[in-house]
């Protein structure tokens, strides 16, 4: 079964046969006869076709001193080459523009096509190339382009559209739309037609001149043709600035144009396709001006300077705004920054048990640490780190810090409490976010200590004389799975003192560049002097990773101290 | 950026590398979550994981939590020492699923 619609086929049927006039005409140049009586034979046949050369060859396009009145006398006059050419521009066109395809308006295109002719015998005469070569390749260079449309009859609607683009665009356009392209198209034609050894090779490589593997004059050829489809795009691509601008740069690169010279040759192209188009009898209709071209370019030009301004003005007010939002923010960031010291408890002094520190990294801190007395006189504290940074963390710190309060009140175990807890965050638990928690419920009158560690760095339990024991984590932290179950230690602190620290302690970098850890911290803590007070003594363990005031911190960092 | 992701005998396997610190997590959760939303088992492989912080741990908790709610396999596999330590620390070797290999995980099955 086939899926090929019928009418996306390429027809190449469609490439009309080489006429008898031209078929003659080609095989005696080829085979390089130059006899009267074949001429005249051939004359005779053709009358029309042959007064209409000899008219054009007695023209001022060909610049004889003597009038001809025989194609043999031309031949002679001329040169075979240069009458064979012209009677290829004349055959192709009456050939294909004899042809009716939808869409596609014939007329323009020639005009089109002419444009390139005479840019190309232009650039042609400037180089010191053939002339006649360069016109007569330059009005073929892009019948390919006709036949494209020739070969996929269902795509005409869309030729007003390609003809706007410029050469490069269009060029990729027809690979996307006829999956081939108009030297594809053009090949097929020199093969029907038998021009291959003729003029097809710079015409067919006029596109990629670098790939053409020929002659020197072949490769001037393709280089004039190349520059002379920019030329012509001048006139009828829509991006004028864009094209103009182009032509300027290839033709400075091709044969070391000036500026003013490719302005000058731009400007000259509408007088020579007038007196072109009349000499060949092939009609025009646009006669496009280089003043509108220059008028339209402008336009354009000032459009585009128009739409630079407003995105000027509109990026300063975006700016604006930006500035605006930022100071609003700022302004709430302050707000939240107060609601959340304002959730740490008050320095108690000196002979309360507990003395604690919160520095935040950034604005906002997702670390916390609480403390309050019960009506019985014994002391719930803890200690917390939120996964993650910034208002997330700060809001579910909140939330956990306001519960424990809350909750602390009215429960007295804290493996328990931090079990309610945990319960409440898993309920409403978002983005995988966890607590780390360290708490624990502390009676001054007795020394005895009940401690809950979960998924926080081990607590410190120092002896007065310097040793250390490790309180490590027993339960996963909160937030991460309902069904905990967080396991209590019991101890006595008696003169032992207790630190609590959130990881951007151990995370944080000491003066060394390394980060501190927890042997650092051990040995920091081992060090301090013994006369130190509890917030002197916190201080010290700030120092070795806040160096001085400035010195930025990796992670929040926060202490809590419990002792006697 | 995207974390390389491979399939072994019907499983995903997503290997997170390098730091999966505050800026890289973001991916990480989201190859992560796109990946059970597919109805699709997952390892994560954490065998390059040379740096990861707690929104990267973040981000495996909530893939974890997302796999139990939808009943489907979610594991750690390779676990580097670093994520290890960090993982141990915080006692959430203890909660999620942890094989040497993508082998084991797979045999467990």
């Amino acid at each position: 079964m086939s899926y090929v619609n019928l009418d996306d086929r390429i027809h190449a049927s469609n490439i009309p046969a080489i006429p008898d006039i031209a078929r003659n005409f080609l095989q005696l140049y080829v085979n390089h006869t130059f006899d009267q009586a074949s001429f005249l034979k051939l004359q005779q046949l053709y009358p029309d076709f042959f007064g209409r050369l000899l008219a054009v060859i007695n023209s001022d396009h060909f610049n004889l001193t003597t009038k001809v009145d025989s194609v043999e006398e031309a031949i002679r006059l001329a040169g075979f080459e240069r009458v064979c050419q012209l009677m290829l521009c004349l055959v192709v066109h009456r050939t294909l523009s004899a042809i009716r395809i939808r869409g596609v308006d014939q007329m323009l295109f020639w005009e089109d096509s002419l444009r390139r002719a005479v840019s190309a015998r232009m650039i042609g005469e400037l180089i010191g190339l053939d002339a006649s070569l360069c016109f007569t390749a330059g009005l073929l260079q892009d019948v390919g382009f006709l036949l494209l449309f020739l070969l996929s009859p269902n795509k005409g609607m869309l030729w007003a559209e390609f003809r706007k683009r410029e050469p490069d665009a269009r060029y990729s356009m027809e690979r996307n739309i006829f999956n081939m392209n108009h030297d594809q198209a053009m090949e097929l034609f020199c093969q029907q037609w038998q021009l291959q050894e003729i003029i097809a090779r710079p015409v067919l490589a006029h596109h990629r001149c670098d790939k053409l593997e020929s002659s020197e004059l072949d490769t001037q050829l393709c280089r004039v043709l190349h520059c002379a489809d920019w030329m012509a795009a001048v006139y009828v691509a829509v991006d004028k600035n864009f094209v103009i601008n182009r032509c300027r740069q290839i033709l400075s690169e091709e044969f070391e144009m000036e500026r003013f010279r490719t302005e000058e040759l731009l400007a000259a192209i509408p007088d020579e396709i007038d007196l072109t188009s009349i000499v060949l009898g092939i009609p025009i209709k646009e006669h496009i001006k280089f003043s509108q071209v220059l008028f339209e370019a402008n336009i354009k030009l000032s459009e585009d300077n128009l739409n630079f301004q407003e995105l000027t003005l509109r990026l300063e007010q975006a700016l604006d705004e930006r500035d605006r939002l930022a100071a609003e923010l700022n302004k709430e960031l302050g707000l939240a920054r107060e609601i959340q010291r304002s959730l740490l408890p008050p320095d108690m002094g000196e002979h309360f048990p507990l003395t604690g520190i919160n520095i935040s990294a950034r604005d906002l801190s997702g670390d916390f640490y609480d403390y309050f007395t019960l009506p019985d006189g014994r002391i719930y504290f803890n200690l917390g780190d939120v996964s993650g940074k910034g208002v997330n963390a700060a809001l579910l710190m909140a939330k956990t810090s306001s519960l424990f309060r809350g909750l602390g009140k009215r429960i007295d175990h804290p493996g328990e409490l931090l079990a309610q807890i945990n319960i409440e965050l898993c309920e409403t638990s978002i983005h995988g976010m966890f607590v780390t928690l360290i708490a624990g419920i502390y009676d001054p009158k007795t020394g005895l200590l009940k401690l809950v560690n979960a998924g926080n760095p081990p607590a410190l339990l120092f002896t007065p004389q310097g040793l250390a024991r490790e309180i490590e984590a027993a339960a996963p932290p909160l937030g991460v799975i309902e069904d905990t179950v967080f396991p209590e230690i019991v101890l006595n602190l008696g003169d032992n003192s207790l630190y609590m620290f959130s990881d951007g302690v151990t995370e944080g970098y000491t003066e060394s560049g390394e980060t501190l850890g927890l042997s650092g911290l051990f040995k920091t803590i081992a060090t301090l002097p013994e006369q130190l007070t509890s917030h002197q003594r916190i201080e010290r363990i700030v120092k070795r990773i806040q160096h001085n005031a400035e010195s930025p911190l990796r992670d929040d960092v926060t202490i809590l101290l419990l002792e006697k | 950026m995207k974390y390389p992701e491979t399939e072994k005998n019907g499983f995903m396997v997503i290997s997170l590398t390098g730091e999966v610190d505050l800026n890289y997590s973001p991916v990480a959760r989201q190859q992560i979550l796109k990946c059970l939303k597919q109805n699709k088992n997952l390892l994560v492989d954490l065998s390059l994981v040379e740096y990861i912080d707690s929104s990267g741990v973040a981000s495996l908790v909530e893939g974890f939590q997302l796999a139990r709610q939808q009943k489907q396999f979610f594991a750690l596999v390779g676990v580097s020492r670093a994520a290890m330590q960090v993982l141990h620390l915080a006692r959430l070797d203890k909660v999620f699923p942890i094989f040497d290999t993508i082998d084991a995980a797979l045999a467990s099955q």
